[in-house]
């Protein structure tokens, strides 16, 4: 294809998107619409994917050591740990720091714990898992494992709240993967109508250009352009107008929610997201013309 | 130019529109086609341009049988054929100059050599000073002017012209013939299809009329004689 050619389909694709501008705009808004509600479904999904990881990373498992456990062992102990593949970080506390941390969580009242003698509390080691872990056999493992080590006396790790937490991370991928296929689908499927008004529109002029010796390619190329384009149109406004709504969102909780401030926070997508977002507008915008160009050809 | 054998056409299996066609017309050939209404003009004309395929026959065009190329080879051919068409059929969305030059946009042609070109051929047919006015700002014989300037633009061995002056008045007919006649002495293959008997007494050339799907050469239609 040469420049001129190039410039012909170019020509052709602004004529048809300046005189059906009415036709045009219904099917930005469209797609926009559309783009929009997944914007917010997906906005919805990151967010609660990360306060739940957020959640995952303050989960701990805790092995509580005897007090007769020597230094090799301890050693051995916390060379074991620190190797286990879904062990991120092991932190040591001797009977002294736990001792100090328990006098600190009581505040005030750690004056009860002046009558006390000798210091009853064991040392142990907090566990801090990946954040890849996905389900309760690896911790399980993990856990079983400490167990049969020596000078190991007890192991503590919320084994229902981590089942709930898979439970719950499962159910969301599920439900995610359902959603965002039925919204693609239903995205393309109205883009496709929107797009098959537009050829029925036009086809007097595609008729004319065809029988005046234009090839399928040259009609198609510049419909095709106008899907593109379209798409390109409703992913930037889309954009826009999630971020318009998490911007609200995030001064409306501010204000009316200030207690929230520090334990919930939004995020927006990250620009190789919102790239993605875009890409996935344009393709939209292209796919929708492929299906109603192919019903187009069928009819 | 054009030969056409045995050609046959039906749209319902009963009902046949065309029954064992055969004509030759050479270069620089001039022929009306006529019969009464629903005699098959439009049918034979829109089957020599490739818009529907025959039951069967065979139609050479320039020694290439068309009936059995593909929608590509048949966007080439058409390329080499203009066709004036009785409601005109101009993009109602592009001016007369965007109209005209479309054929030579869909073959690839430099932008300069389109512009001068289409100012010739609007000259041609005398509608140069409405280069950019849409079709629907022009009258019913300027319209067809733009659509036989798109017709000619390309320079094309064979115009075939369905019923181009029906719905005009004896004066602006009389100038499309004229242009068509000019067209026609330069070489150029003229096929007219028409049943305006005045314009057969007035310009005497070769006649095919089709009566009941049959083609008959030099005669005129029975209810007319």
């Amino acid at each position: 294809m040469n420049i001129t050619y190039l410039y012909y389909l170019l020509k052709s694709t602004y004529q048809n998107i300046r005189q059906h501008l009415v036709i045009n705009l219904i099917s930005i808004f469209t797609i926009t619409f559309s783009l929009v509600i997944f914007g917010l479904y997906s906005f919805g999904y990151l967010n609660l994917k990360k306060t739940l990881d957020d959640w995952r990373t303050d989960f701990q498992v805790i092995v509580y050591l005897q007090d007769s456990i020597s230094q090799t062992q301890l050693k051995s102990l916390k060379h074991f740990c620190k190797s286990h593949p879904v062990v991120s970080r092991v932190v040591y506390v001797d009977k002294n720091k736990a001792m100090q941390h328990f006098r600190q969580s009581l505040g005030k009242d750690s004056t009860l714990l002046q009558g006390l003698k000798g210091n009853p509390l064991p040392a142990s080691l907090e566990l801090q898992l990946k954040s890849e872990v996905q389900g309760m056999q690896a911790v399980e493992s993990l856990v079983g494992r400490i167990r049969q080590q020596p000078g190991v006396d007890e192991l503590q790790y919320g084994q229902q709240w981590l089942n709930h937490f898979f439970s719950i991370m499962r159910l969301l991928h599920i439900f995610g993967l359902g959603v965002t296929g039925f919204l693609f689908f239903v995205t393309i499927f109205i883009v496709s109508n929107t797009i098959k008004l537009s050829f029925y529109s036009r086809r007097d002029a595609i008729d004319i250009m065809e029988l005046v010796g234009a090839t399928r390619f040259y009609i198609a190329i510049p419909y095709l352009l106008e899907g593109l384009f379209q798409g390109l149109i409703a992913s930037l406004l889309s954009v826009a107008a999630v971020y318009g709504i998490y911007y609200y969102l995030v001064a409306w909780l501010q204000r009316s929610f200030p207690f929230l401030q520090g334990m919930v926070s939004l995020t927006f997508f990250t620009p190789r997201m919102l790239g993605g977002f875009i890409i996935l507008g344009v393709l939209l915008g292209g796919l929708g013309f492929l299906v109603s160009f192919k019903w187009i050809r069928g009819n | 130019m054009i030969r056409v054998f045995h050609l046959y056409k039906n749209y319902l299996p009963t009902v046949a529109v065309l029954q064992d066609v055969s004509f030759k017309l050479e270069a620089g050939d001039f022929v009306f086609l006529t019969g009464p209404s629903g005699a098959g003009k439009t049918t034979l004309l829109r089957l020599l341009f490739a818009a529907e395929r025959p039951k069967s026959g065979q139609i050479l065009i320039n020694g290439k049988n068309i009936t059995s190329f593909s929608r590509r080879r048949i966007a080439h051919v058409r390329r080499s054929i203009g066709v004036v068409f009785q409601d005109f059929k101009l993009i109602t969305y592009r001016t007369v100059f965007d109209n005209v030059a479309l054929v030579l946009e869909i073959s690839g042609t430099p932008r300069n050599e389109i512009k001068k070109r289409v100012w010739k051929v609007l000259k041609l047919v005398g509608i140069e000073q409405k280069l950019y006015r849409y079709p629907l700002e022009l009258s019913g014989g300027e319209q067809q002017r733009v659509a036989i300037a798109r017709a000619l633009v390309n320079e094309p061995q064979i115009i075939l012209a369905d019923e181009p002056t029906g719905n005009l008045d004896f004066e602006i007919t009389t100038e499309i013939m004229n242009i068509l006649n000019n067209v026609n002495a330069q070489g150029t293959t003229v096929m007219l299809a028409t049943h305006n008997q005045l314009l057969l007494q007035k310009f005497k050339r070769k006649v095919f009329t089709l009566h009941n799907g049959m083609l008959h050469e030099d005669v005129l239609p029975k209810e007319d004689q």
